[in-house]
């Protein structure tokens, strides 16, 4: 019986080309969508995983006593410890980090460099493509093919060496490469690029004592014998705070946690002081989802109007199928399995077209690294039997319960009222309007986001600033003084921190209570260059350059709303440690970071020189590149041994917008192939409807009706259900950008009226269009023919 | 076989009920060929959809071989499809994307007749039919009279107890209209089937052996044919 249903639905398939392209097309490319959120969310749930006893790994984290906030760091010997007197534990392991200089012939670059124990390896699974490891081995340097291709080309750099703190004179320490390792996947929270023994961490000329209670590393994990011990080792964890507490008055532990290895990513997001890398962000994940799920409904509600509308040419085979004895549910069984051969043959092509598309994705979102494959991933498989059984019953359902339901007494008499109208069908269209609406205008409020952020008041001149960071002060200073030498720098600033790359997160006594801001501490001609302005009060009254404005300090309008309570706060004092400092005056709210990053109270307070990191450059904005080329050259002639650290200020925003850029592009896209795939069904529909009332418009129009009216005939069933769909697609585009916009940035446009307006008119724009073409050709039909038809 | 007894058939037009059948009393027993006659609109195919379980009567009983049709469900009806009734059409309403031959095993399918049973009742009939060079063609390859053979021998292949024609010739010139009137009296005559058809040619209706004349909806008078 089946392989009977198949070749009629192969022949039926044949007959209707265009109704077989349009509805394979949009559901490939629905299910193309949905095979890479399935991979991607296999992959947001594969960080950390793929090590062999990840299982058994957990991570300590801290939280903080003052604010009960968790910490990713940990105290660098507690592991250590803790593995030795708490049963159970089989393995300690920790990893630490810092910027390093590092130097081959006469280039230096800037390298982050991990410091990790002996038994890193062993706990985790990094292949080496070349050499050994020889983690213990305190000469031994490991390097990443990345850093292996960047410093020694094609050649192999096993044996070779390589000098780091190259910039340091006491520290300077040249390291053999004793082996290579394969890039860490973009799926681990652990990146590296340089491995070597903890105790080439330096501070000064002597390796930091990582088996103080003082300093923190970045991360210590413990591997267990039995991961159900881990509620009894987290419990005996907390005997080290005391210890921890008593070394280390500044930062009070609360408690211990132990995160698992696996579940490490997914929540990093809410751990401070995480040097790890986070996971994908969640709203990455279901926004991905629910852009696949409104691809499929869309096409899914295609194919089942279009299904409908040449339905009518089945009624006749339903009505002899029925009185030969063929039963509804037969019947609609052999309607479903026509039905599924779409779905399948849609699958084929989806499966094909994901992976151009993964390729696209992948080149978009840096972080993400995803690949598709089936024969090796039986999960994948089912998924895609299961989407695939889904979709034939979503898209043939209705159709063949509807096709299959008609009684053959009036299918035989030519009585039945059939297709387009109907009111599930007006239903159907309306809600393919409202999706399709709804992804443009997420499409538009984004790429309206990308543009506001663009031209957004950061509180700040950012315009013609440039910049570069050093620890060594002489260094700074001899920059300074060179570059003003440009004439075509218009000021300069050094400063300690800077808008948009460093700050501090203080805690301070503000009437008593504990406050928490950010605290930054700039030079005294920091913000006059930086066009940071004062609201009310002064600036620093005094600065002495050897200890800064002793004792005064401004403050930001958010502050006083949200910690001054509105009230005036000009004189009112706040208490830092042991000193106490005076507001002085308020300054205007400025980007204190990104658009990543929440608005925050900010305290500014004028830090004596010794303390300055930055000097910051100002220009005319066309002479950016001109000037930022001089301060390499000069750089590079006064600190051969320093990497050159220049930036401009702009790189500030260029991730935000690069995101929404990415997430506007992708949106419009979807909200593309959206519209297509609803023109395409709105198409079918009116040919239909025109169809039936092609002999009652030829009638209208032998009597005189005008070509207005009779769009109005033709289309007044479909102006109320698109009315409709307006407003539930605008509603819906606006939440979801709202929720997408929210989950990503702490700073954004929000949706605007012009998107919802633009969205509105595109999408009427594209519908009217295709009536449009269609009434074109009904109202050119010979009027002669459409009479005599029927 | 069929008992029909005071069938009444209204639609309802605004408050008013328009009677398209009314009155109607008959008996048709196994073996008979009956004709039903009368002009247009008199309510022949609504009598026949009746008769074939397609339309219900809005009053009166129906009775087919001695059960109570009012009293079957979707499944009862669909076994009568599968075991005792097969329909010929005006239209011949062959199903257009199978071939011939596809066209005669559908019923079978439907009645889970087995494969090899399925291969000799169908080359039986096509053999029957002289129809053994078309199997493989589609419907739209065929004449009008072919497809109505093609159309009658899919109503017999499930070897019904009644046929039931609703204007088989209509559609189709004398000599091939006659040439299934033939095939009809052959069956009814040889194999004992009953059939009722429905016919505006006097011709057609006297292969049968009994006409019923209907009129407004009522039985106006019965007629035996004498051959
Ligand atoms: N759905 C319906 N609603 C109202 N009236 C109907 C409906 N179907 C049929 N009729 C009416 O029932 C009457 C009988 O129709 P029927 O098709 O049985 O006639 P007929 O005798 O077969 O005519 P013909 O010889 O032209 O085929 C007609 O007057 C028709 O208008
Ligand atoms: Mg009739």
């Amino acid at each position: 019986m089946l392989s009977s249903y198949l070749t009629l639905a192969f022949r039926n398939l044949r007959r209707n080309g265009s109704y077989l392209l349009i509805n394979v097309l949009g559901l490939g490319i629905a299910l193309a969508f949905c095979i890479l959120s399935y991979t991607q969310v296999r992959f947001a749930y594969s960080f950390d995983q793929w090590h062999p006893a990840a299982e058994r790994i957990f991570r300590v984290e801290t939280f903080k006593t003052s604010n009960h906030l968790l910490h990713g760091t940990c105290p660098a010997s507690l592991t250590e410890v803790a593995a030795r007197e708490i049963p159970g534990l089989e393995a300690a392991t920790r990893i630490d980090s810092r910027g390093v200089v590092v130097k081959l012939g006469e280039n230096v670059f800037n390298q982050q460099v991990h410091f990790v124990d002996e038994n890193f390896l062993d706990l985790f699974q990094f292949p080496l493509l070349q050499g050994q490891a020889r983690l213990s081995d305190r000469d031994a340097l490991l390097i990443s093919e990345d850093m292996a291709h960047k410093f020694f080309g094609g050649e192999s750099p096993v044996g070779k060496t390589l000098t780091l703190y190259a910039d340091l004179e006491a520290q300077r320490k040249t390291m053999t490469v004793s082996g290579v390792f394969k890039n860490t996947p973009k799926n681990s929270s652990l990146q590296f690029q340089f491995l070597t023994h903890l105790e080439n961490q330096l501070e000064g000329d002597k390796p930091i004592r990582y088996d103080s209670w003082k300093w923190f590393v970045d991360a210590g994990f413990l591997k267990l014998s039995n991961p159900a011990d881990a509620p009894a080792v987290e419990a005996a964890l907390q005997q080290y705070i005391a210890p921890q507490n008593a070394a280390n008055q500044n930062w009070q532990a609360e408690r211990y946690r132990l995160e698992a290895l696996p579940a490490m990513a997914m929540n990093a997001r809410d751990v401070r002081w995480n040097n790890l890398s986070n996971g994908i962000p969640p709203s990455a994940v279901w926004g991905n989802i629910t852009v696949a799920l409104m691809l499929l409904l869309t096409a899914c509600l295609n194919f089942a109007n279009t299904t409908i509308s040449i339905g009518n040419r089945r009624l006749r085979e339903m009505g002899v199928r029925k009185v030969m004895g063929g039963t509804q549910r037969q019947l609609m069984f052999q309607l479903l399995s026509e039905a599924g051969l779409v779905c399948v043959t849609a699958l084929a092509l989806g499966m094909i077209v994901v992976k151009p598309m993964t390729e696209w994705y992948n080149a978009t979102w840096k972080h993400i690294d995803l690949h598709v494959s089936y024969l090796d991933n039986p999960p994948l498989l089912y998924f895609l039997a299961g989407v695939t059984l889904f979709t034939t019953l979503l898209a043939g359902a209705y159709p063949a319960f509807y096709i299959s339901g008609f009684n053959p007494s009036k299918i035989f008499r030519g009585a039945f009222k059939f297709g387009g109208a109907s009111f599930f069908s007006r239903l159907m269209m309306g809600a393919q309007v409202a999706i399709s609406l709804a992804a443009v205008v997420v499409g538009f409020s984004f790429a309206r986001n990308a543009q506001v952020q663009r031209e957004a008041d950061l509180g700040y001149a950012g315009d013609g600033i440039l910049g570069v960071e050093t620890q060594d002060l002489a260094l700074l200073n001899t920059f300074n003084a060179a570059i003003r030498q440009n004439p075509k720098v218009l000021e300069t600033a050094r400063t300690r921190h800077h808008a948009g790359f460093n700050f501090r997160q203080t805690e301070f006594s503000w009437q008593g209570q504990k406050q928490e801001s950010l605290w930054f501490e700039v030079g005294k001609d920091y913000m006059p260059l930086m066009g940071m302005t004062l609201v009310a009060g002064e600036g620093f009254s005094a600065v002495n350059e050897a200890v800064g404005s002793e004792m005064e300090v401004l403050v930001n309008e958010m502050f006083v709303r949200e910690i001054g309570g509105n009230a005036p706060v000009i004189g009112q004092m706040l208490k830092f440690d042991t000193v106490s400092y005076r507001i002085a005056g308020v300054v205007k709210d400025f980007m204190t970071d990104s658009p990543f990053d929440p608005k925050s109270p900010v305290v500014v307070h004028c830090a004596p020189e010794s303390k300055f990191t930055y000097c910051i450059v100002k220009t005319k904005p066309e002479d950016l590149a001109a000037v930022h080329a001089d301060m390499e050259t000069t750089w590079k002639a006064l600190f051969p041994y320093k990497p050159f650290t220049g930036f401009y200020q702009s790189e500030v925003m260029a991730e935000a917008l690069e995101v929404s850029d990415n997430i506007a592009m992708t949106m419009l896209i979807f909200a593309f192939v959206i519209l297509l795939l609803t023109v395409s069904g709105l198409f079918s529909i009116v040919s239909l409807n025109a169809l039936k009332q092609f002999k009652s418009l030829a009638l209208r129009r032998v009597l005189g009706a005008k070509s207005g009216e009779i769009a109005f005939q033709l289309n007044r069933n479909y102006l109320m259900v698109i009315f409709g769909a307006i407003l539930v697609g605008c509603w819906g585009g606006r939440f979801m950008a709202l929720a997408m916009m929210n989950s990503i940035y702490k700073i954004h446009a929000g949706v605007q009226g012009q998107s919802l307006t633009m969205g509105v008119l595109t999408v009427l724009l594209a519908m009217l269009a295709t009536v449009g073409v269609k009434l074109r050709q009904i109202l050119r039909a010979n009027l002669g023919d459409a009479l005599k038809a029927e | 076989m069929i008992e029909l007894k005071n069938i009444e058939r209204y639609y309802p037009t605004g408050s008013l009920k328009t009677y398209v059948l009314r009155y109607v009393n008959a008996h048709i027993a196994e073996g008979e060929f009956v004709s039903i006659m009368g002009p247009s609109g008199s309510g022949k195919s609504t009598l026949l959809h009746i008769l074939g379980m397609l339309d219900e009567p809005t009053d009166g009983e129906f009775w087919f071989l001695g059960e109570g049709v009012h009293k079957f469900n979707e499944r009862r009806r669909t076994e009568m499809y599968r075991e005792y009734i097969g329909f010929v059409f005006q239209a011949y309403h062959l199903i257009d994307d199978l071939t011939v031959y596809e066209n005669l095993e559908t019923p079978l399918l439907y009645k889970k007749v087995p494969s090899t049973e399925r291969k000799s009742r169908i080359a039986d009939l096509l053999d029957r039919f002289n129809m053994v060079a078309k199997k493989d063609l589609f419907p739209s390859q065929l004449s009008g009279g072919q497809q109505q053979l093609v159309g009658v021998a899919r109503a017999l292949i499930g070897r019904p107890k009644l046929i039931l024609a609703d204007e088989p010739t209509g559609n189709l010139q004398s000599p091939q209209a006659k040439e299934i009137m033939e095939v009809f009296k052959t069956l009814n005559r040889e194999d004992g089937v009953t059939i009722v058809q429905v016919t505006h040619s006097e011709d057609n209706a006297k292969y049968g052996n009994r006409i019923l004349h209907l009129k407004d909806g009522r039985v106006e008078n019965e007629e035996l044919v004498k051959h």
